[in-house]
């Protein structure tokens, strides 16, 4: 059984009251007793010595047994004691309680305790149980003397029940007394208790808060003791604690911000493989979710062996370790991967691997590289062919009246595709360097629309092509309007180009809700679907030597891009093999 | 004997291709013009030419690709390649030469080196024959 502390606290104090009461009436007890039982012997030796002087004065009643026997009785009566007169051979002469007949046939009585003392010349004193009462009764004795010889010995008995009756009263005033002062005292201690508890309750109620974790909570002690310095300590560590739980919960936001805000992907790995933490680039790169992960091995999440190895090399040989690596997860890609073990008293115990998605700048890498490569087959191409016709003329052709004309006009158109093409590299260089300033202002749509389709209307009417346009009236667009002009010139140039014989050339425009959309359709070939995706790189051709054939830079829709792009817009292009294509951009309103 | 060799241009611009073929043919070479990779393995295949003046950056098949072609093909032990690339890189012309180019010309090219390379190989092609006729 739990006893509180509360009930401890009580039963002790009732304890302690319950053994100071006890002793106190223990003793008060036995001093009273002996009291008592010593004033009734005084006074029955006093009374005796008053009798024993009425016998004394008249020796000779003591053979008057009639005469004793009243003189018993009536005392008797008086003094409320038994009265025994005995003569010095221990023959009771008179007994007041007991009749006159039957005094003779009492026994002897010269060898009680008492009477033995009494004829010795001193007072006998016996408690004794009486058979002839069936009581506990106090004899007294003492020697009837006359000139110094004892001639009988004067016997009091007193019942002692009545001493009894006495402290049997004062014992009940005790015991009373007892059980009143321990409930008042269980009333007080209970209230004293409370008072003492209620603290200390107070304290385990807001520690156990504190062992749940919640450290907001403080406890309400204004006193001054050891109760109240308990109280105060205890706020003093939930407060410090909950201090350095906001600076450590802080500092792991920070932390974790930092770790998830990072482009480049982050594994932290135990000395096993197994995975610790990843960050959000990492679930992004390959597709995983971090919950899922957490303790398991790296291979069994990331199926990557080459990274797996490189992490458990860098942590068996204690070095950082960076290799560019080729990920196979839906698309091609190539990171940059960075393994530092980690360490903690000089012993691995773990690792971070940095991975770094370097697909965009090895994809842009390429594109320069083949964009170098492709301008400088552009402009030697056609230097080539300039080149060599104007060696073949000074060397003699010039003489070749049928060739030589020939030869100029090919040099010519040969310079005239340099001219262009180093234009439009210019433009392009200018627009990806973002040095161009537009002088943009707000136009008609449709004025300029109709200006481009009249400057087409020959090249047009040459192929046969019918070339329309329907905008509505009042549309206005905000841009530079000689670069909107260079990319419709660009789209309808392209339109016609490609065209076949008898087809047609639309240009329309969609209102969307923020944005104006200008359409330019034509019934061409179409684009091969593999094409679309690259069709707006510079210098992509789908058909490269008709491209050429007709005049073709390779940079038209490149510029297009550029042009709307840097006007906020966008290019796109819908087309079906063999029906046609649908080139649009957006401007924004 | 210099116009018994069977020479192929391979080029896809025109003008150039024409170019080669007018001077080499005023120089009194037979030479036939091709445009393209695909027409020019054909070509190599039907027949076996002695000098090839080749392109690198052909569409459909590349210079590379027909250069290893020829290598593979055993009538061609006696052939030369001749290459004419707007290419300038060493790498390339490496490429090439382990491929079995004989000559690397970067366009633009000069017009006289290409033809005296082309006389020049021609006639160590007939030395070669009178040394076996011999």
């Amino acid at each position: 059984m739990r006893i509180s502390f509360k009930l401890k606290l009580i039963l002790s104090y009732l304890f302690l009251i319950f053994i100071s009461l006890g002793f106190i009436a223990f003793f008060l007890d036995k001093n009273l007793e002996e009291k008592s039982l010593q004033e009734i012997k005084t006074s029955l030796i006093n009374e005796a010595r008053l009798i024993e002087s009425n016998i004394s004065a008249v020796p000779s009643v003591l053979n008057n047994s009639t005469y004793l026997d009243k003189l018993s009785k009536d005392l008797g009566l008086r003094i409320k004691s038994r009265i025994t007169i005995i003569n010095p051979e221990g023959k009771v002469l008179a007994d007041s309680g007991v009749s006159f007949q039957e005094t003779a046939n009492l026994e002897n009585h010269l060898y009680r305790p008492e009477v033995i003392k009494a004829f010795k010349g001193q007072i006998g004193q016996e408690i004794r149980y009486s058979s002839t009462l069936k009581i506990d009764m106090l004899y007294l004795a003492i020697p009837i003397k006359n000139n110094d010889i004892n001639i009988g010995v004067l016997r009091l008995a007193l019942p002692l029940t009545s001493v009894q009756k006495v402290l049997f009263v004062v014992r009940k005033t005790i015991i009373v007394g007892l059980f009143f002062t321990l409930g008042l005292a269980f009333v007080l201690s209970s209230i004293l208790a409370k008072a003492l508890i209620g603290p200390i309750n107070r304290i385990i109620y807001t520690s156990s808060k504190f062992a749940q974790g919640d450290f907001s909570h403080r406890i309400f002690q204004s006193s001054d003791d050891e109760i109240g310095k308990l109280a105060a300590t205890l706020n003093k560590m939930a407060q410090d604690i909950e201090e350095k739980i906001r600076e450590i919960s802080t500092k792991n936001q920070h932390l974790e911000a930092i770790f998830n805000s990072m482009i480049e992907g982050i594994i932290v790995t135990d000395s096993s493989s197994r995975i610790i933490s990843i960050n959000h680039a990492i679930e992004e790169l390959f597709d995983i979710k971090r919950t899922q992960m957490r303790g398991k091995f790296f291979l069994e999440v990331i199926r990557n062996s080459e990274i797996s190895e490189l992490i458990n090399n860098a942590m068996g040989s204690a070095k950082f370790i960076s290799k560019e690596v080729v990920l196979l997860i839906s698309a091609q890609k190539v990171a940059q991967v960075n393994v530092s073990p980690v360490f903690e008293q000089d012993k691995v115990i773990g690792s971070v691997t940095v991975i770094h998605d370097i697909t965009e700048i090895r994809r842009l890498e390429t594109i320069r590289r083949d964009f170098v490569a492709n301008v400088s087959h552009e402009l030697k191409t056609p230097l080539t062919s300039i080149k060599g016709f104007v060696e073949t003329l000074i060397e003699g052709a010039l003489e070749d009246k049928e060739n030589s004309l020939n030869f100029l006009e090919i040099i010519n158109k040969h310079v005239n595709r340099l001219d262009t093409l180093i234009n439009d590299l210019l433009d392009l260089s200018h627009m990806e360097s973002k040095e161009i300033v537009f002088s943009k202002n707000k136009f008609g749509l449709s004025g300029l629309v109709s200006e481009v389709v009249l400057g087409f209307k020959s090249q047009a009417k040459k192929k046969g092509v019918e070339l329309s346009f329907e905008l509505p009236q009042g549309l206005e667009i905000f841009a530079d309007k000689s670069k909107i002009e260079q990319v419709l010139v660009n789209l309808v140039n392209n339109a016609i180009k490609y065209n076949k014989e008898k087809g047609f050339v639309r240009i329309y425009s969609e209102q969307l809700a923020d944005k104006i959309k200008i359409i330019v359709e034509d019934s061409g070939s179409g684009i091969p679907i593999k094409d679309i995706p690259r069709i707006f790189e510079r210098f992509y051709r789908v058909d490269k030597a008709r491209s050429r054939e007709l005049g073709g830079t390779g940079l038209g829709l490149s510029i297009v891009k550029h042009i709307v792009e840097l006007h906020s817009g966008s290019v796109g292009v819908e087309s079906t093999e063999g029906l046609g294509s649908k080139f649009f951009f957006t401007i924004p309103r | 004997m210099t116009n018994d060799k069977k020479i192929i241009i391979v080029e896809d611009d025109e003008d150039i291709n024409n170019l080669l073929a007018y001077n080499l043919g005023k120089e009194g070479f037979t030479v036939e013009q091709v445009f393209d990779g695909v027409s020019a393995i054909q070509r190599i295949k039907e027949d076996v030419f002695n000098l090839i003046i080749l392109d690198i950056m052909l569409p459909g098949i590349n210079g590379f690709d027909i250069c290893r072609q020829i290598k593979d093909d055993p009538r061609y032990y006696r052939s030369f390649i001749v290459v004419i690339s707007a290419k300038c890189r060493e790498q390339d012309k490496l490429y090439a030469h382990l491929l079995g180019a004989d000559c690397y010309l970067t366009k633009p090219f000069n017009l006289a080196n290409l033809l005296s390379a082309v006389k020049e190989i021609c006639a160590s092609l007939d030395k070669e024959y009178v040394v076996e006729n011999g």
